[in-house]
């Protein structure tokens, strides 16, 4: 009798240790799908339109007054209904990109010394073509473009009357080596890695990509936190026709940060877009 | 403790009798390719298999059928001893008893053999012939040579004994019956017919496919092995009925006593 008890009680066990590996079971396979599913599926076809419920004949627009994105064709709450609460965060995230990168893109590489130098070249540019004669009667020596005034000819320049019209005929305009060169010592001064990154975009959109990448490299060896070091480094490579790397680069930095930048960087790489 | 289990219980006890026996689809026709074996003059049969495919029951039921029509001796347990041997062929050929202080000389016993040629033919079915030795097995060669005597051998199948069995006989043995285990179907026939022939049918019935395929698991469909796991699951049965029958169901057969009795056997761990 108390052998078919003690039996019994080894039965319970062996059904609780049964049912425990039966659901270990469960469970390790349902994480091993999840993670299979996230790393073959979700990360290589990652679609911010789809991600926002937008189809893909629909194109995305952004309303500069409400800062907001809206499809182009649909009611602005058409659009907020559809979005859930993390695609709206995301698309404002892509908007603020988008703004950024054409603002970086399209921002003329002035430095705030020339700023001055420019508000003369302003009342000077009045009477340009009479200035151009003028200097060329009186033999005066024109400022290099792009370059500062060499000591020589400040010395020549000072030299000079220090009279109005003569100095109307100082043709000084601002350029982006002046730039570059400025913020290299700024740079060379501080080793900001904030400096190197601008030093990188500029090359960047005076097209020396080589130097960009450089620069790039540089900003992110002071700052590797610095998200926009690895998005130039990245732009400058895929510039230089170094696509895969570009892209394994962006790889890196988004399992990193999730940045949506990156994201959308990589996408653009892919379609040719860089 | 009695009750219907004990009974059902006991119908599992591993046995050779004849009422035992079930008639499955494999075992009738190797039992009809052993009986018509025997009505050709081959000098011995084999048969050979893995020990609880039932060959001593094919022996047996051999044995129960042709004793009243030809000239049969089984040897259920086999006879290790020479001396014993020779005693036992000789009585079972002359049908005397030789006195204790007796010995048969094999010389003898061949030329007696041959003076029967053509005369008498006696069959001897003899068990577990693993465990003979190699010399009486080189006996066993020379008598079956005079044709006056044939015999039934049953090996265990395994690789060694297979060629012990290649090398003693392989010019004298003309037909081989291997048998083998039960599959899931022949193993469920087997159980209800043991179970239907006692009239249990009852709980016959109660068994499901899935109970067979589980029995099947554990056993492999050998026998012995079912026979075993059987006894065991109605002794546990009949615990519950007699203390705990409220634990037990009346139309579905206990997936949880089959456990039970799986972990008492070892086929299961707790």
């Amino acid at each position: 009798m108390n052998k078919t008890r003690k039996l019994e009680k080894k039965w319970y066990q062996y059904r609780v240790r049964k049912i425990l590996s039966f659901s270990l079971f469960i469970a390790i396979t349902y994480f091993i799908l999840a993670l299979s599913y996230y790393f073959f599926f979700k990360v290589d076809s990652f679609d911010f339109k789809k991600m926002i419920g937008v189809t893909s004949d629909e194109k995305l627009v952004i309303d500069s007054n409400s800062s907001t994105l809206l499809v182009a064709g649909r009611k602005n709450h058409e659009l907020n209904n559809t979005i859930p609460l993390m695609a709206v965060t995301a698309k404002k995230e892509n908007l603020s990109l988008t703004s950024l990168e054409e603002h970086i893109l399209l921002e003329p590489v002035i430095p705030i010394i020339d700023f001055e130098k420019e508000k003369q070249n302003t009342t000077i540019s009045s009477s340009k073509v009479r200035k151009k004669k003028t200097s060329k009667q009186q033999g005066i020596v024109h400022a290099k473009p792009s370059t500062y005034l060499t000591a020589k000819e400040l010395s020549h320049v000072a030299k000079e009357d220090r009279d109005t019209t003569k100095l109307k005929n100082i043709h000084l305009h601002s350029s982006s080596r002046n730039y570059i060169e400025t913020m290299k010592k700024k740079f060379l001064k501080n080793k900001s890695p904030r400096d190197a990154l601008l030093l990188a975009k500029a090359y960047y959109v005076k097209g020396y990509y080589t130097e960009s990448e450089k620069w790039a490299l540089q900003a992110n060896s002071l700052d590797s936190t610095l998200a926009e070091s690895w998005i130039f480094f990245a732009k400058a490579k895929a510039k230089l026709g170094k696509k895969d790397e570009a892209i394994g680069i962006l790889s890196t930095y988004y399992k990193k940060s999730k940045s949506l930048k990156a994201r959308l960087l990589i996408e653009k790489i892919k379609n040719g877009k860089i | 403790m009695s009750n219907r289990f004990s009974t059902l219980k006991n119908i599992f006890i591993d046995s050779v009798e004849k009422e035992s026996y079930v008639d499955l689809d494999s075992a009738s026709y190797s039992y009809k390719i052993l009986e018509e074996s025997l009505k050709k003059p081959l000098k011995m049969l084999l048969v050979f298999g893995k020990p609880g495919t039932g060959k001593s029951m094919l022996l047996n039921k051999l044995y129960h059928n042709l004793k009243e029509s030809r000239e049969i001796h089984y040897f259920e347990a086999p006879i290790l001893s020479e001396k014993e041997f020779l005693i036992r062929i000789f009585e079972g050929m002359s049908s005397q008893e030789i006195p204790k202080n007796m010995r048969v000389n094999f010389d003898g016993l061949l030329r007696f053999c041959q003076k029967l040629k053509g005369k008498r033919e006696i069959v001897f079915l003899l068990d577990e012939c693993q465990l003979y030795s190699e010399a009486l097995m080189e006996k066993i060669r020379l008598l079956s040579d005079t044709r006056v005597v044939k015999f039934v051998i049953t090996l265990h199948k395994t690789d060694n004994e297979e060629i012990i069995a290649k090398e003693h006989f392989k010019t004298r043995i003309w037909e081989v019956i291997e048998l083998s285990n039960a599959n899931v179907h022949e193993l469920e026939l087997y159980i209800t017919k043991k179970m239907i022939k006692r009239g249990f049918i009852e709980i016959s019935n109660m068994m499901s496919k899935k109970d067979f395929k589980y029995i099947h698991t554990h056993t492999d469909g050998n026998f012995r092995e079912t026979n075993k796991y059987l006894y065991t699951i109605f002794d546990i049965y009949e615990y519950y009925e007699e203390v705990e029958p409220h634990k037990l169901s009346t139309k579905k057969f206990s997936r949880k006593i089959l456990e039970m009795a799986a972990i008492r056997l070892g086929y299961i761990h707790e």
